[in-house]
């Protein structure tokens, strides 16, 4: 089963994709809510996969922290972002084994996606 | 410099607006998760019936904020796109493995009828992005059962790629409002899979920014729907 971690400062939205995920038959092992937090997670647990959205509570935004992680290890993220800006779009494109879907995530698209990174 | 002050003024409402948008959106997810949670409850003619009004209306709010974003001119363009030489039918097939959860569900059949060697001129991402839009899209609109076909083949200096599936077809009204982003259509997906079809209007707008085109007929509801993209040859 493939571990996940949810990194999303909505409580409600977190809890949304948890429920979706492990109907999917993932195994979410964590969730944090600010950059701090996912910094905390990370540091006792290896998932195989990471979702996050871009703006998050804390010092740092999504795309800070992925780099961070990417520095250390290659854990495929999945960007879920209410953001249509460009830029943000580009920055994505330019991290490796990152994604995108756009919120409000239809949960059709987000078992596409899980998907794929399951068949990886 | 009055022009550089307009610019000024100009960039500072859309970050405005992008900011704006970018929170109603997360607002609407919110409400989005309590309206589906609400909704694999609902057991009534009465309560489906309220959670489908919930989810319109969601629908609604999304569609008129894109509207007023691009009334207002504010850029939601997909950047800069790395054209090359793509072939074809190995994208294809990519995306059809990656989607045969749903095929295996529904007990569909795909046929692909792609000559090996056949490329076009696109961004490697974004095309088998739309690829797998219009694959997923044939099988939620598609029943048990159902064979949907993809045929591909140059035509001049271009390629045309054909998703035909018998599923539920489109009304004329449809038609008009299929590539519209977050547009709430009459047709019904037909294994209960989420209504939305937003992902078509990227789709279009994926295949416009590599050049192309994306478009689609039907007969009528129950008569199936053909869906056209047409590239570049490479």
């Amino acid at each position: 089963m493939k571990k996940v971690i949810i990194i999303e400062d909505e409580t409600i939205i977190s809890f949304g994709y948890r429920l979706q995920l492990e109907g999917m038959g993932f195994d979410v092992v964590g969730t944090a809510r600010s950059s701090e937090e996912a910094d905390d997670l990370l540091r006792s647990t290896t998932p195989d996969l990471i979702i996050m959205d871009i703006y998050l509570k804390g010092e740092k935004t999504g795309l800070e922290l992925a780099q961070e992680i990417h520095a250390r290890q290659p854990i495929p993220i999945l960007f879920l972002t209410a953001s249509t800006k460009p830029e943000i779009i580009a920055a994505i494109r330019e991290l490796k084994d990152c994604h995108y879907l756009s919120k409000p995530i239809n949960s059709d698209s987000l078992e596409d996606v899980l998907m794929r990174f399951a068949q990886e | 410099m009055p022009l550089q002050d307009d610019r000024r003024a100009n960039a500072a409402q859309a970050e405005r607006l992008h900011k704006f948008a970018h929170d109603l959106r997360n607002r609407l997810a919110g409400l989005q998760q309590v309206i589906q949670h609400l909704g694999a409850h609902a057991t009534t003619d009465e309560s489906k019936e309220l959670y489908e009004f919930g989810m319109q209306q969601q629908f609604k709010a999304l569609r008129e904020t894109e509207v007023l974003l691009d009334d207002l001119g504010v850029d939601r363009s997909v950047g800069t796109l790395e054209r090359q030489a793509v072939e074809l039918l190995p994208t294809i097939v990519k995306a059809q493995q990656q989607l045969q959860h749903r095929f295996t569900r529904k007990a569909q059949q795909v046929t692909v009828a792609v000559g090996a060697g056949l490329t076009v001129s696109a961004d490697a991402h974004y095309l088998g992005e739309i690829i797998s839009v219009l694959l997923s899209n044939a099988s939620k609109f598609s029943p048990q059962g159902a064979s949907i076909h993809v045929r591909a083949g140059q035509v001049g200096e271009q390629v045309s790629i054909e998703v035909q599936d018998p599923g539920v077809g489109l009304s004329a009204e449809d038609l008009q409002q299929l590539f519209v982003r977050y547009a709430w259509l009459s047709s019904r997906s037909t294994d209960g899979e989420p209504q939305g079809r937003s992902s078509l209007a990227k789709a279009r707008q994926w295949a416009e920014a590599m050049g192309g085109t994306l478009i689609a007929t039907s007969a009528g509801p129950g008569q199936g729907t053909v869906f056209t993209l047409r590239l570049g040859a490479a």
